[in-house]
């Protein structure tokens, strides 16, 4: 079992590097949405300040959302998607496999990126740190909740516009819970990063599997 | 219970199988039994369900009526998955990943180590492409990489849905070649091709589906 688990996030790694290119959009789109509200508001400290929870947060869940799209696509076009299925080992494992690789691709990178341009919008360390806790609470959700939905519409012609409408109402609690985590810097909002630890762990224990079976059904 | 014990050897024993996509009957009351060391090759048009029919041999699409039966083992279960090849259409093939890489890729997936990945490549005359990016490979090399893959490790059952399709005649020879060891073997197959077989010395049933 281990031998599936990481042969399939090996090769999704490595495929990913190969292929960095492709995930470049997703990683300079935030970039450019920070930098451009700083110049259509006022360069005010303490407007950008109250601004930049929910600034970061939909630029990450933009970004996340962009990336997830290809996540089974390759796999599909190619074939290599019935070998996964033809494992004796359960389908879920290989899909928890490429939801790791996909996170480690996008999102951590990500993190880095958003980091760097929340600190040039002058938000303070303790503020900072939050927001990169929420990032490391959240995206891993964003990503287990979105290939749910991506594998539902794998192979379909028009199927990213089913997506965002299959995604979004998944992923918006994600968003409420985080930005409201980083506005409450300094304080301690352990209410809501528990919230985002128990989606987390619900998205951790079910994903895989709902993932799998959607895969299986769309194959049909 | 004799009829069942007598499927109980078979390689592949299928009874009354039927298939329905959407409102469409793909095929229905389809039945055969594949002995051990023999192939069993599908005929019919285009459109006949003869990838169908090998992708409900498989386990990749339901069946809806009937059975399928592999030395008495239930198909799509993990004892019948471990004893089963599948070449569909699609090759396979990563096209960003060297043909090595995709070959020890399957290796180190399945646990497929009687043969390494180099020697697989030999025997497929793809030696000198071994560290070429799939990209670069033709149609043909890269259906070869994908039936490579049959070489890793031996299996009691290959379902091949036009395997020859873009090989030259010394790969198709190639693959004759393979196919005959896999049976003298002991090994079953089934599968889909327009062309007669290029392989002697191996019993060939046929199926012709309408």
């Amino acid at each position: 079992m281990a031998s599936v688990f990481a042969s399939v996030l090996r090769r999704d790694l490595i495929l990913g590097v190969r292929r960095r290119s492709e995930l470049m959009p997703a990683l300079v789109f935030p970039v450019i949405v920070m930098a451009l509200f700083p110049l259509a508001l006022r360069p005010e400290p303490s407007l950008l300040q109250g601004l930049l929870p929910a600034v970061a947060w939909v630029a990450v869940l933009l970004s996340v959302c962009l990336c997830l799209e290809t996540v089974f696509r390759g796999d599909f076009d190619d074939a290599s998607l019935e070998q996964l299925m033809l494992s004796p080992e359960p389908l879920a494992l290989s899909v928890l496999a490429k939801q790791l690789a996909c996170w480690l691709l996008t999102a951590l990178p990500l993190l880095l990126v958003v980091l760097v341009m929340a600190a040039l919008f002058g938000t303070p360390p303790r503020a900072l740190g939050m927001l990169a806790l929420t990032m490391l609470l959240g995206t891993p959700s964003l990503v287990l909740y979105g290939t749910v939905a991506v594998a539902l519409t794998v192979g379909l012609r028009q199927g990213s516009l089913l997506l965002s409408v299959l995604l979004l109402p998944l992923v918006i609690p994600v968003l409420v819970f985080a930005t409201s985590a980083v506005t409450a810097a300094p304080g301690w909002p352990w209410a809501e990063l528990s919230f985002l630890a128990g989606m987390l762990l619900l998205a951790l224990s079910l994903s895989p599997f709902l993932a799998a079976a959607a895969l299986r059904a769309r194959l049909c | 219970m004799s009829r069942a014990a007598g499927h109980d050897g078979m390689a592949l024993a299928a009874r009354e199988l039927a298939c329905v996509r959407g409102e469409r009957l793909i095929f229905s009351g389809i039945g055969f039994s594949l002995p051990a060391g023999s192939v069993l090759l599908l005929r019919g048009g285009n459109g006949s369900g003869k990838s169908s029919l090998l992708q409900v041999l498989a386990g990749l699409l339901p069946k809806d009526a009937g059975s399928v039966l592999s030395f008495g083992r239930a198909a799509g279960g993990a004892e019948y998955l471990r004893g089963l090849r599948y070449v569909g259409h699609g090759n396979g093939v990563k096209e960003h990943m060297t043909a090595e890489e995709n070959l020890s890729f399957y290796g180190r997936f399945r646990n497929w180590n009687n043969l390494s990945p180099r020697l697989a490549l030999e025997r497929a005359s793809l030696l000198p492409r071994a560290d070429f990016m799939a990209w670069n490979l033709s149609a043909g090399q890269r259906r070869r990489l994908a039936l490579a893959r049959l070489l890793l490790a031996p299996a009691a059952l290959w379902l091949l849905d036009e395997p020859c399709t873009a090989l030259d005649g010394k790969a198709r020879a190639w693959f004759a070649e393979m196919l005959g060891e896999h049976c003298a073997a002991g090994g079953a197959a089934v599968i889909a091709q327009h062309e007669e077989l290029p392989v002697t010395g191996v019993p060939v049933e046929e199926l012709t589906l309408s």
